[in-house]
């Protein structure tokens, strides 16, 4: 449980060591997935403290039902140890349907997002909140860049053939200003929160 | 001629109207989250026995039950019958996902023979769905902070965004 709770927001906080590394992933999270783990109270307040505007933050009250309706589809790319690169992500939300010949599932693209060329950090005055201690680790994001809706939170809307099961495709990329060479990292993809892959690749 | 075919059609129409007219009446007598009991009927349709669905307000469905069980003759009174067997009593469990610890408001309907659902005299009502532990005296997470929002470092001209090539397909439809 520790595990999938400190793994929540790999990629935007934290991880230990001395070797510099880059890394990716991508999540198709519906909040009543992270109410199950009991992760949704905390992580809306990390979002909210990151700029998410305070109606989602009353989905932690809302009932499971209504907690289906809203989701957080994002890829991040991150970077660890000193502040190297700029980084990059951009991403594609997917619906899946049912074909209505062939009765295969199908995909449809839902939206897309994509982030500037950046080196963000997080304020470090956030993890003073002690609410959000379960997301301290040994070792430290030094930035990262994050491709999703600026909102964090959105609430999805389903056509009559789409099934209740998103796909989030990311592509990540970095540069570094003192070679002007641009590096792509392998891209991720996701249908669920993520909690139980880390999402990291060492470089 | 004319005006007398009118008037009896008027009438006619009146009459199925009345026909399909529900007077819901009944009373829930006890309730919590895992059982509910009382009687249900329809005034209109008073020897029939109607149906009782129990619906929260958040749209699930409790449970439903006949209202058919023995009651007192005031019952029978009340609803106009010539029996009194319009009482239900129903256990239900709860599924794990709805007991959310909050208070909800329980709608209890008849359904009628003919017409629409209508609710009983004293529906909703509120019942508490509690998880079986102990509700959190204090919201740990009520107070929203102020957002912190990430911060930009400068390291030098970035390049431009670079096009992405996506290895699934783009249309609208993905067939």
């Amino acid at each position: 449980m520790q595990l999938l709770k400190a793994s929540l927001l790999v990629g935007m906080i934290a991880f230990s060591g001395s070797s510099y590394a880059l890394g990716a992933l991508s999540r198709a999270c519906f909040i009543s997935e992270l109410a199950d783990r009991n992760l949704a109270s905390p992580a809306l307040l990390l979002f909210r403290y990151l700029g998410m505007p305070i109606e989602y933050y009353e989905v932690r009250n809302k009932s499971r039902r209504d907690q289906e309706q809203y989701a957080i589809f994002e890829s991040i790319t991150t970077d660890y140890g000193a502040v190297r690169y700029y980084l990059f992500a951009a991403s594609r939300v997917y619906k899946t349907f049912k074909h209505p010949t062939y009765g295969t599932t199908e995909i449809r693209l839902h939206r897309e997002y994509k982030s500037p060329w950046a080196a963000q950090t997080l304020d470090p005055e956030i993890f003073k909140d002690s609410r959000l201690s379960m997301f301290k680790f040994n070792r430290k994001v030094s930035s990262s860049v994050r491709a999703g809706n600026p909102d964090f939170v959105e609430q999805v809307g389903y056509r009559w053939d789409e099934e209740r099961r998103m796909i989030v495709t990311g592509a990540h990329s970095y540069y570094d200003p003192a070679t002007k060479a641009t590096g792509a990292l392998p891209d991720t993809s996701a249908s669920d929160c993520n909690l139980s892959e880390w999402g990291l690749e060492d470089r | 001629m004319k005006q007398r075919a009118a008037f009896f059609s008027l009438a006619l129409l009146i009459a199925c109207g009345n026909a399909n007219a529900v007077q819901a009446a009944g009373y829930v007598d006890q309730y919590n989250k895992n059982y509910i009991s009382g009687w249900a009927c329809d005034r209109h349709d008073s020897d029939y026995q109607v149906a009782v669905h129990i619906w929260r307000d958040d749209g699930q469905f409790l449970t439903g039950t006949a209202a058919s069980s023995p009651r007192e003759s005031a019952v029978a009174a009340a609803c106009g019958s010539m029996h009194s067997n319009h009482g239900f009593a129903v256990n239900y469990a709860v599924p794990a996902n709805l007991l959310d610890n909050k208070w909800h408001k329980v709608q209890i309907w008849i359904i009628p023979r003919i017409g629409d659902p209508q609710q009983i005299t004293n529906s909703p009502v509120d019942i508490y769905f509690d998880s079986g532990l102990p509700p959190n005296p204090t919201d740990p997470y009520a107070n929203a902070p102020a957002p912190r929002p990430m911060k930009s470092i400068y390291l030098g001209p970035t390049p431009v965004v670079p096009n992405v090539y996506w290895p699934r397909c783009d249309d609208y439809m993905c067939y």
